[in-house]
């Protein structure tokens, strides 16, 4: 250590990069190494993947991402009276769908690991980024291959049926949110500002309210008519499915204080 | 009792580094010790990271914050020891270098193991 600090803006900008659970002790670790700006922005450079990388894999549940790939590949199927319907399996049907469900799960695999609390507003910006990030994809796909690519009202009507799916089937479900792991919890609350304000930090010591049996009695309701009502096969595959797993989800919730003890 | 999984060569590095850093296990130490024991590959701290992190998980070591300190801009360290589970997967994997060592001894000669002492010498000199 040279006795000087990095620039202010530089830390500021590597704070905003590393995840909030690890933020802490990475940024001590980099001030304590810091040489010169080069050194610590080549550092952070190396470090911030590794770390976010890490941390989406702490933070996804399997279960979770198999519930939330089935939600947004049939959220963009094309169903009856859609055009493209019949060849679904042909290109480029298939295709477009799979790179918008990649990056849909992308884009919540990192709201996850930036979460810091299981608020509603933390949760809808977890939906809104992966609905967002699935749209998205169609956006810069329409560039490149505009055949391939869902634009105007379709865009519009499957990422907001998006949103709402993920956005319903999160807050049915306590096992969302990840972020945080019962051992950072405890720790964060006491050395965050921002997060000793949150209601509670650890989903699974979180009493149920009212919305919370009101979300997946609807999350399952809307699956059930849509398996009831549709003609299509797939669709009535998919929708089975998501109830299955929805249900299992539900039900193998941990119950309130049976998680890990924090480590410290 | 729980058994341990095997460890990888790298995991073997980053328990070793807490093992002989006792209460000073935080990652910039880890990350100088494991450089230390890697020698001559490089080590960056990301890995140390991502390592320390899977170890956690695996329940071999167990971490917490510490006070914040001026020298690290206010921030705490986390800081790491090594869980009875760690341990005993750590004894494991030394005692399979141990054999892996003899039987090397005993297939290639006392000489070789002579000539390899010298070099370890002068490594660690």
């Amino acid at each position: 250590m040279t006795g000087s600090a990095p620039p202010r803006k530089l830390e500021r900008l590597v704070a905003l990069l590393v995840p909030p659970a690890r933020r802490e002790e990475v940024l001590g670790d980099l001030y304590e190494r810091y040489k010169s700006p080069a050194q610590y922005a080549a550092d952070a450079a190396v470090t911030v993947p590794q770390i976010l990388a890490s941390q989406i894999r702490r933070t996804s549940d399997p279960g979770v991402v198999l519930l939330e790939a089935l939600a947004l590949y049939f959220c963009f199927f094309p169903t009856d009276g859609r055009p493209g319907a019949a060849g679904f399996f042909q290109q480029p049907q298939l295709l477009r769908i799979l790179i918008q469900v990649a990056c849909g799960l992308f884009g919540l695999r990192l709201a996850d690991a930036y979460m810091t609390a299981r608020s509603l507003r933390q949760l809808s910006l977890r939906a809104a980024t992966g609905a967002g990030l699935a749209c998205l994809s169609q956006i810069a796909l329409s560039a490149a291959r505009p055949d391939l690519a869902l634009s105007g009202w379709a865009l519009f009507r499957d990422g907001g049926l998006a949103l709402m799916a993920l956005s319903l089937m999160q807050m049915a479900n306590p096992a969302y949110g990840g972020g945080l792991t019962p051992a950072s919890a405890g720790e964060a609350r006491k050395k965050d500002p921002v997060r000793r304000n949150g209601a509670s930090l650890d989903p699974r010591s979180r009493g149920r309210s009212l919305w919370a049996y009101f979300a997946p009695a609807f999350v399952f309701l809307a699956f059930g008519l849509l398996f009831a009502v549709t003609q299509n096969r797939d669709v009535r595959i998919g929708a089975a499915l998501l109830l299955f797993l929805g249900l299992w989800r539900v039900l193998s919730r941990p119950r309130p204080g049976s998680g890990t003890k924090p480590s410290n | 009792m729980e058994k341990p999984s095997g460890l990888g060569q790298f995991e073997q590095l980053v328990l070793t580094a807490i093992l002989a850093l006792h209460d000073d296990a935080y990652g910039v130490t880890i990350h100088t010790k494991v450089a230390e024991l890697a020698h001559p590959k490089s080590v960056s701290l990301g890995a140390i990271y991502v390592t320390l992190d899977r170890l956690e998980d695996k329940r071999y070591v167990a971490s917490w914050l510490s006070e914040p300190t001026p020298e690290r801009g206010g921030r705490a360290k986390r800081c790491y020891r090594l869980e009875a589970l760690g341990e005993r997967a750590l004894r494991e994997s030394a005692l399979t270098a141990k054999r892996i060592w003899d039987s090397s001894v005993e297939a290639w000669g006392k000489e070789w193991e002579r000539k390899w002492g010298r070099q370890w010498g002068k490594e660690t000199t």
